[in-house]
């Protein structure tokens, strides 16, 4: 193999590292709260979908990125509102998001794209991307094989910060005891004067908006021309499974969302040599991820054993 | 003790709390001295704990003024108790069991910065613990702590905010003998330093000894405010029960009803919540007409071996036979239709659906089964709410209806609707074994004392009885054997007659062990 292929695969793997990464670690900061968020394939297309159109339109994905964000934290914000306010089944209200997101969202865009973009819009594709062209590092994006590693575009560095900010806030500050332990007992962090509801609120709507951000990065930087389908494919529910692998710490989910990124990209390569049976397997991962995720968290003691946040899905109300 | 001039630390005049088809405080007039340990007794379903919430601004009342240190206040939430130097130790522990005793005691406290200054913490924490008298490692994880360890935890979190009043909702329920008493010695320094204790309790012979002067509740009034070392402890059992209360209960022998044994548990193993082996080789026998006492600290295992017996937990390796068959990791249900009766610890969890109308926890698990359903689908609802209504008339069970939730009972009644559910009897089925965890935690002296009536009834009637408890008067009191558990290996079984107090404790804490022959009760 030559070295050139490494490389691009190094940089596949990373790209989709990246999206997987913002994606869990927005739902490692809305669970470590105690809300699960299933809609979160949804939020990433919605994401994705304002992020190219706005992009489109304003010439500037960054201004594409600001807009995902906004609008998937707006429809997080529902799914704050039913779980949190209303205190509805939080499985049930994600899962609503995620069918509202991917319908709207793939709807939306498709009607943007023949309707308000135009087939001149395609043309401006190239020059958005180019924000997300990568950054060398003197000296050490040179070296041979893991150079690409020291070469990677804003949002992966970005990601990566993110990561490590998260975990500096839950270990050592006292907004991050405060959201773990809002996550595990609610009713001692009440006790304690802190306002539960609001704190959930905002990890909610912020954990919501990341995912929107991960969706927007995706279309921008894979784009070649916009897709009238779903440009997710079922990575919102593999983070939501990496949330869980990672144990809810931030530090491990950037290994997961790497090592995850670096599978698809595998996967990927690996399809040009055996065809259509890589495919059907990759398409499968999504479903098996939800079927875990249902799985482990519907099962209280095995929730207890590999450490979920105690008060995970459950609503609180003061009696 | 406190002098006259100085105001009353708490006052609370003419206080009404009304809950939806109760009246919980009716016109409570309430005084606490400064520098004083006030006990607060009465009744399960008395309102202790509502009137506490109430200075504690959990619950805001109906009507009353509150007056603290002589000053007129409006207490609208717990921040304001807490910034007029009013402390909780509640009756159900608010920790975060997955952090640690720093993390939990300045969770929303400003004074150790926005990126916390653990060390200072730390060092804050150990110092406060050690004037008081005891210690604490900071670092230690909340699920590690023994029971008496995580009150400290909760006494700390008041301390650090500088409470001078301090509210204690039936603190020694959970403690063992020797944690109440170090308990004792710290509240008994605090007030040196002058500050005013709420303790709430059932052990009566606790508060005569603590206590500087006791107020006695019922059924939402003042019965009166007494000194109890000028009353006895019966005295005091009237004033809250409002009739003689009966101590020790009379026990005849037991008769031998049959020689197979009605539970039969072999070299028994079972993990914990947390994965470490809770139950190591436990194997005994418990026979219809006898109670089989276990005696042990809480948290010995004996909680995670009772609920493999009823089905709730898997047995890693071993056997449990119940009436001759083999129910090793089946169900509970199969394990209740058996005949099995369980009282479990966890009464908010496992013991009740807390959400759920009184009536539905009443018939749970016996919903399946006729007269309770008709055609075996539809419920038959008359004679359930009958059902339920007449249960909870026998238990004695304060309640405002058998439509309202079941969280809304007091500690003590909602034992009551446990008891009156699994001990219910059916016509396709009777009760044959009880398997019953601290059944009388949290219970006043007269529910108490019905309790250990109806384990004694059962088991003249021929039913066993597993009797888990860490209180071990009462495992005197009522086992016919005495099973010891320390760190969930049986230590020995002994006879109940010839028990020796000195001997048990020893065994309890791992420092004797009895090996008794393989012999059947007699
Ligand atoms: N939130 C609530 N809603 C409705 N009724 C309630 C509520 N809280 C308490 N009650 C009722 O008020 C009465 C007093 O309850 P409280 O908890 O104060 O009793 P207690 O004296 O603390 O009893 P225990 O010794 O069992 O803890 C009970 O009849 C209870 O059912
Ligand atoms: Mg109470």
């Amino acid at each position: 193999m030559n070295l050139d292929l490494i490389n691009l695969f190094l940089i596949q793997a990373l790209t989709i590292g990246t999206v997987y990464l913002i994606a869990t670690l927005g739902e490692v900061l809305s669970e470590r709260a105690g809300v699960v968020n299933l809609g979160l394939e949804g939020l990433m297309e919605i994401g994705a979908t304002v992020a190219i159109i706005v992009a489109l339109i304003t010439e500037n994905a960054w201004l594409g990125i600001l807009a995902a964000f906004v609008a998937a934290a707006a429809l997080a914000t529902v799914h704050a509102f039913a779980t949190v306010s209303l205190k509805l089944n939080q499985f049930a209200s994600g899962l609503a998001i995620y069918i509202f997101g991917v319908g709207i969202g793939v709807t939306f865009r498709g009607y943007a794209r023949d309707v308000i973009l135009g087939p001149q819009a395609l043309l401006k594709i190239p020059k958005i991307k180019a924000a997300f062209t990568s950054i060398k590092i003197p000296g050490l994006s040179n070296i041979p094989v893991i150079g690409s590693l020291f070469s990677l575009d804003v949002m992966a560095y970005f990601g990566l910060f993110l990561g490590i900010l998260l975990w500096f806030i839950f270990y050592r500050t006292r907004t991050g005891l405060n959201i773990r332990s809002v996550g595990e007992n609610p009713a001692a962090a009440d006790a304690a004067g802190i306002n539960v509801f609001r704190l959930r609120y905002i990890t909610t709507i912020i954990g919501g908006g990341l995912a929107g951000v991960a969706g927007g990065y995706l279309i921008i930087k894979i784009a070649t021309q916009i897709a009238g389908e779903t440009v997710i494919l079922g990575r919102g529910w593999i983070a939501i499974a990496l949330v869980i692998f990672a144990f809810w710490d931030p530090l491990r989910a950037i290994i997961g969302a790497y090592f995850f990124g670096a599978l698809e990209a595998l996967f990927y390569w690996l399809q040009g040599y055996f065809g259509g049976a890589t495919v059907v397997m990759l398409k499968a991962v999504p479903h098996i991820s939800a079927i875990i995720i249902l799985t482990i968290m519907s099962i209280e003691a095995l929730r207890k054993r590999i450490g979920a946040p105690e008060a995970l899905g459950k609503p609180y109300s003061r009696e | 003790m406190a002098s006259e001039e100085k105001p009353p630390a708490v006052l609370m005049k003419g206080i009404v709390k009304q809950f939806p088809g109760v009246l919980a405080l009716d016109h409570v007039d309430f005084e606490v001295k400064a520098g004083e340990i006030h006990g607060l007794l009465g009744e399960n379903g008395a309102g202790k704990t509502t009137l506490m919430s109430i200075l504690y601004g959990v619950y805001k009342a109906d009507a009353g003024e509150i007056y603290i240190h002589g000053r007129k206040v409006n207490i609208r939430s717990p921040k304001d108790a807490i910034k007029l130097g009013i402390g909780m130790v509640p009756q159900h522990f608010k920790l975060v069991m997955a952090h640690t005793v720093v993390e939990n005691v300045i969770l929303g406290l400003k004074e150790f910065g926005m990126v916390l200054r653990m060390k200072e913490a730390e060092k804050k924490i150990v110092e406060l613990a050690s004037t008081y008298g005891f210690k604490i490692n900071p670092k230690a994880k909340i699920w590690q702590l023994s029971m008496g360890e995580r009150q400290y935890v909760e006494l700390l979190k008041a301390l650090i905010r500088k409470a001078n009043i301090l509210i204690l909702d039936e603190p020694t329920t959970v403690l063992t003998p020797q944690e109440t008493r170090e308990l004792f010695s710290t509240l008994k320094r605090m007030r040196e330093e002058g500050k005013s204790i709420i303790f709430i309790s059932h052990k009566l012979e606790e508060v005569k000894e603590l206590c500087d002067r006791v107020t006695v509740l019922r059924k939402g009034r003042v019965v009166g405010t007494v000194d109890p070392k000028k009353v006895s402890l019966a005295d005091l059992a009237k004033m809250m029960v409002g009739r003689e209360v009966l101590f020790r209960i009379k026990k005849e022998p037991r008769k031998v009803v049959s020689e197979e044994p009605i539970l039969k548990v072999k070299g028994l193993y079972a993990l914990s919540d947390k994965g470490v082996m809770a139950v190591k080789n436990v194997s005994l026998e418990v026979y219809p007409g006898e109670i089989l006492g276990i005696a042990g600290i809480a948290g010995s295992g004996q909680e995670e071996l009772a609920e493999v017996i009823t089905g709730m937990r898997k047995a890693e390796k071993g056997k449990v036979v119940i009436a001759g068959v083999d129910v090793t990791n089946t169900s509970p249900k199969k394990i209740f239709e058996l005949g099995v009766a369980y009282i479990p610890e966890s009464r908010i969890y496992v013991g009740t659906a807390p959400n759920l109308t009184i009536w539905e926890n009443m018939i749970m698990r016996h919903h399946r089964y006729p007269p309770f359903v008709k055609n075996k689908i539809v419920l038959n609802l008359p004679y359930i709410f009958e059902f339920a209504k007449k249960r909870a008339k026998e238990l004695n069970m304060m309640y405002s209806s058998i439509f309202a939730p079941a969280r809304t009972l007091s500690g003590g009644n909602l034992q009551r609707l446990i008891l009156a559910r699994e001990l219910a009897e059916t016509p396709g089925r009777k009760t044959r074994l009880i398997v019953a965890v601290y059944p009388t935690r949290g219970l006043d002296v007269g529910a108490t004392e019905y309790v250990r009536k109806v384990l004694i009834e059962q088991r003249n009637r021929g039913v066993g009885v597993l009797l888990i408890s860490e209180d071990l008067e009462e495992i005197l009191m009522l086992s016919d054997r005495i099973a010891v558990i320390h760190n969930g290996e049986i230590m020995g079984v002994v006879k109940a007659e010839e028990a020796n107090i000195e001997e048990i404790g020893l065994m309890m804490g791992g420092a004797l062990r009895k090996t008794v022959s393989e012999k059947k009760a007699q």
